[in-house]
């Protein structure tokens, strides 16, 4: 399974803007279009309307996907500057292709609890495909999710957990900031204390927005020192932006 | 097809436990025997503004019938509007009724689905003619009013068997509920109405220890060992109107005057509502 | 403002610019020394009053009326009974003993794989908001994105909360002897268990499932605070009725207390049920009582949404407060909302608050230590809620 996140932009011809992002065994292509024209019940007469649709890589989606897109669409409208696009419609396809299998898990095709670790997949993929769009935006975002994970006694915080891992998980947080540092989402389930909370929140952050080195390029140096696992996501979202403009602009 | 907008049970078939051996202990053991006289009905609870952000609503609870495991009806009512109609819609020069009558899935022995099935859209349709007949229609052209019942309590014996067929016979006293319910609705809502209407039923009923059939007034099934017939009746008092007859049953075609008994009767129930009804709006409006 | 002729009465103003107006009340202006309060006249943190009433509905199996201001919500619990034959992908677990021990085996664990309950969709969950309970939710349409969304969270939460235990939902038959087929029973069916050969042990034959239905009677805003209180209040009221397997009608049979008992099925706590013959029934077992407790941000600028120079610019007007249990009015108004479900009940009620979810989106204003915070008066609510419950 991979957990070096993989992203590429631009996949589509059609759409506007598009990205596929790859993590944790999840794969995501998403799509924007926009902005455009609302429909008259879509319309609103100060803002862009946000339009978030939540494909299910098999069947037609449920009332997950309902919440799923509630979920991204609130977090959406709060990074794209809606004030800007008074009456239009931003549209967000996001289509799910891919889900970790497991011969250990029982895997069910429909079921209506919200599936936590496709949530940072989903937040990325949209985000990505934004910027490809080049919808304007507040600021961007970097999602994770951190299980805790009880073993003989001790607790330990499983980032990028595996459906092995949610399994056993006692709880599952998924956490999102903005690229000001600012906790944009916060989605958490299980059994936990305050305590718990506050060291989930710290691995998440440190997962989220490490500092951004100032330096360009693909050379990113990643510390493999760093105990808690997982990767940078800042940094991997502006060399993934940066990776795609320098291959625009390799003409020049 | 399973409903994707919903959260769907287990794929397969789930049944409710069935009762030790069929019917014959329920019969023995549930019939009571009508506990009021014949020409009473039971005692009923109602108020209205239940729904503070409709524009009208009103919750009818009927008394159970004292023994316990039978339930009572119990209804609420919303009403919103008079609103314009939708752009898309042809001109009306006069109000337009949409009444919609849902049983909650809890309601009855059997849990009923989330979509309406054909006996809830009869329900809507009766109860939409029973309110046309009051509303001053002419005064709100193009505009219309969303009438919804929800039946939160269907009136039904949990312990009768199934075997008598008395969902039929439940579909009326549901529907005379729904009309007194709705009546106070509307006039919580300020919509004009030449008078209130309310809803009774009478049947014909026949009881074991009886010679001949006997009428009585809001009836229960699971009281009377069987009902012959049963009309339901929505009545204008002070006009003396009928505005929806809802007659079912089996009858001799000769004897004419046991449907106007019957229809007599139904009205008489209907008024005997309908003093619930004016003094429950008399206590909003005082 | 126009001039002081036209001034207009306090709902109206509060209908034309709600934002402006709930604004002032939250916030007075220096000459009027009015205490800050909301426009329904509660302080910032106060919640509604919870009333709850229980066995109210005949036909179910628990109910519960929750009303908590002008939302009043009803929640009916109805078991049905799913035989293991109906079930497209059972896998059977041999016997009831090893069974249990593999529950215990899971629970140590402590995951959140739910097992049986998540599997085979014991427990179905379903919001009912199209009844007119306020104008924007009108029947004849399909459940709106906000009934999915609640009927999701509701269905997650009853699972990773662990409200109900899979093992009593279980139905036995021990092929020899009909014997009781109680949750209550176990014990001695294991020991019978013992005496045989493994092949006639009690078999599993059947699930209960529970089909937990909520409608909205009202709704001024909170749905989901109210909903989650009439699911607790209306399963911890739920009281299955006892049955016995029946493999030649392979249906669920009830048992009434005039039936001679069987030998086993004495240790059942029936419950001196209503009328002659009475069903056995037995009490739900219900784990722990999470209560779940909703708030709202105001912020002073309408919608965070700012403009590109306003965000660049200090943090001039950018008030917030954070409205507890909001109300309709309010929601609209509010952007970021954040549902905290706790559960004191742990330890006696003396031990550690456990949290069993956190949701919180749609805006930025609520960081870490608000969150925080926030814990203590989820747990100020809890109390209220239980009080309300007993």
């Amino acid at each position: 399974m991979t957990v070096i996140p993989e992203a590429t932009l631009s996949v589509l011809p059609r759409a506007d803007g598009s990205a596929r992002y790859a993590h944790a065994g999840y794969t995501v292509t998403a799509s924007v279009n926009g902005p455009i024209e609302a429909q008259r019940r879509d319309e609103h007469a100060f803002e862009a309307h946000v339009d978030v649709v939540v494909r299910p890589a098999a069947g037609t989606g449920g009332t997950r996907e309902r919440h799923l897109e509630s979920i991204i669409e609130s977090s959406l409208t709060q990074l794209i500057l809606v004030k800007n696009f008074p009456r239009q419609l931003i549209q967000i396809v996001l289509q799910i292709e891919t889900t970790p299998d497991n011969d250990y898990v029982n895997t069910k095709l429909v079921q209506a609890s919200l599936n936590f670790p496709i949530v940072p997949s989903l937040l990325q993929a949209a985000v990505l495909a934004l910027i490809s769009a080049a919808v304007p935006m507040r600021a961007t975002a970097t999602a994770s999710v951190v299980a805790v994970v009880s073993q003989e006694g001790t607790k330990r915080l499983v980032v990028d957990p595996s459906p092995r891992d949610l399994e056993q998980a006692q709880s599952v947080h998924v956490l999102a900031f903005t690229s000001h540092d600012e906790l944009l989402l916060a989605e958490s389930e299980g059994d936990f204390t305050v305590k718990e909370w506050d060291g989930v929140y710290e691995a998440a952050l440190k997962i989220c927005c490490r500092p951004t080195s100032t330096k360009a390029g693909i050379d990113v140096m990643l510390d493999d020192s760093e105990d808690a696992a997982g990767s940078d996501m800042r940094q991997f979202l502006r060399s993934t932006v940066e990776a795609k403009v320098a291959a625009d602009l390799y003409w020049k | 097809m399973s409903d994707r907008r919903r959260i769907n049970g287990p794929v397969g078939a789930t049944i409710p436990p069935v009762s030790e051996d069929g019917a014959s202990r329920e019969v023995a053991g549930s019939r009571g025997g009508r506990s009021r006289p014949p020409n009473a009905i039971r005692k009923m609870y109602l108020k209205t503004g239940v729904t503070p952000s409709a524009s009208g609503s009103a919750y009818l609870e009927i008394e159970t019938s004292g023994r316990s495991g039978v339930s009572g009806l119990k209804l609420s009512c919303t009403v919103h509007g008079p609103r314009s109609l939708p752009r898309s819609s042809p001109f009306s020069p006069h109000i337009i009724l949409s009444t919609h009558v849902k049983y909650a899935p809890f309601a009855t022995r059997q849990r009923r689905g989330y979509l309406r099935d054909p006996s809830e859209r009869d329900l809507g349709t009766h109860l939409e003619a029973a309110l046309r007949g009051a509303i001053i229609a002419d005064r709100w052209p193009k505009s219309g009013v969303d009438i919804i019942v929800s039946i939160i309590e269907g009136d039904q014996d949990r312990e009768t068997s199934k075997t008598q067929g008395d969902e039929s016979w439940d579909l009326m006293n549901a529907l005379s509920g729904c009309i007194t319910v709705a009546s106070a609705a509307l006039a919580d809502a300020g919509i004009d109405c030449v008078d209130t209407v309310a809803g009774g039923v009478a049947a014909l009923v026949s009881d074991k220890g009886d010679a001949s059939p006997s009428i009585v007034i809001d009836p229960i099934p699971s009281e009377h060992d069987r009902i012959l017939a049963a009309c339901c009746i929505a009545y204008l008092p002070t006009r003396d109107e009928v505005t929806n007859l809802w007659f079912k049953g089996d009858l001799p075609a000769s004897d004419t005057e046991l449907y106007t008994k019957l229809v007599e009767k139904g009205i008489q129930a209907s008024a005997k509502a309908n003093r619930v009804l004016v003094e429950c709006l008399g206590e909003t409006v005082g | 403002m126009a001039a002081p002729s036209l001034s207009f009465s306090r709902p109206v103003f509060a209908k034309l610019s709600p934002h402006p107006y709930l604004l002032r009340t939250l916030a007075p202006q220096p000459p009027s020394d009015a205490a800050a309060s909301r426009t329904n006249g509660r302080a910032p943190q106060e919640a509604r009053p919870v009333h709850i009433h229980t066995s109210s509905l005949s036909h179910a199996h628990g109910s519960a009326l929750v009303r908590t201001g002008d939302t009043t919500v009803i929640c009916g619990v109805r078991g049905e009974v799913l035989p293991v034959a109906n079930i497209p992908q059972y896998r059977p677990q041999a016997t009831q003993q090893q069974q249990d021990d593999g529950d215990e085996r899971a629970d140590e664990r402590g995951g959140l794989g739910r097992g049986e309950l998540k599997d085979y969709d014991l427990l179905v969950p379903n919001i009912e908001l199209a009844t007119g309970c306020a104008p924007q939710f009108l029947p004849g349409v399909p459940p709106t994105t906000l009934a999915q969304t609640l009927s999701t969270r509701v269905y997650s939460l009853l699972h990773s909360c662990r409200v109900v235990d899979p093992k009593s939902l279980r139905i036995w038959y021990t092929p020899p002897t009909e014997v009781g087929n109680n949750m209550d029973t176990e014990e001695q069916q294991r020991q019978q268990e013992e005496a045989d050969d493994g092949d006639d042990g009690p078999q599993l034959v059947a699930y209960w499932v529970l089909y937990i239905d909520l409608l909205f009677v009202s709704l001024d805003g909170n749905p989901f605070d109210a909903a989650w209180a009439a699911v607790m209040a209306a399963l911890r009221d739920t009281k299955l009725p006892a049955v016995r397997w029946d493999p030649d009608r392979q249906a669920a049979v009830l048992q009434n207390n005039s039936q001679p008992t069987t030998t086993t099925a004495t240790a059942a706590a029936a419950v001196p049920g209503q009328g002659k013959n009475s069903i056995k029934t037995t009490p739900l077992p219900v784990a722990g009582l999470p209560v779940a407790c909703t708030a709202a941000v105001f912020p002073e600028k309408k919608h965070g949404g700012e403009s590109m120079a306003a965000s660049a610019a200090a943090t001039v007007g950018n008030r917030h407060w954070i409205l507890l249990d909001p109300d309709r009015s309010e929601e609209t108004l509010c952007g970021e909302t954040i549902t905290m479900v706790v559960d004191c009940s742990s330890g006696g009620g003396g031990g550690e608050t456990r949290i069993k979810s956190i949701e919180k989106q749609g805006g930025v204003v609520l960081g870490r230590e608000l969150i925080r915070g926030f814990a203590g008066v989820a747990e100020k609510r809890w109390k209220e809620v239980r009080d309300a419950m007993q």
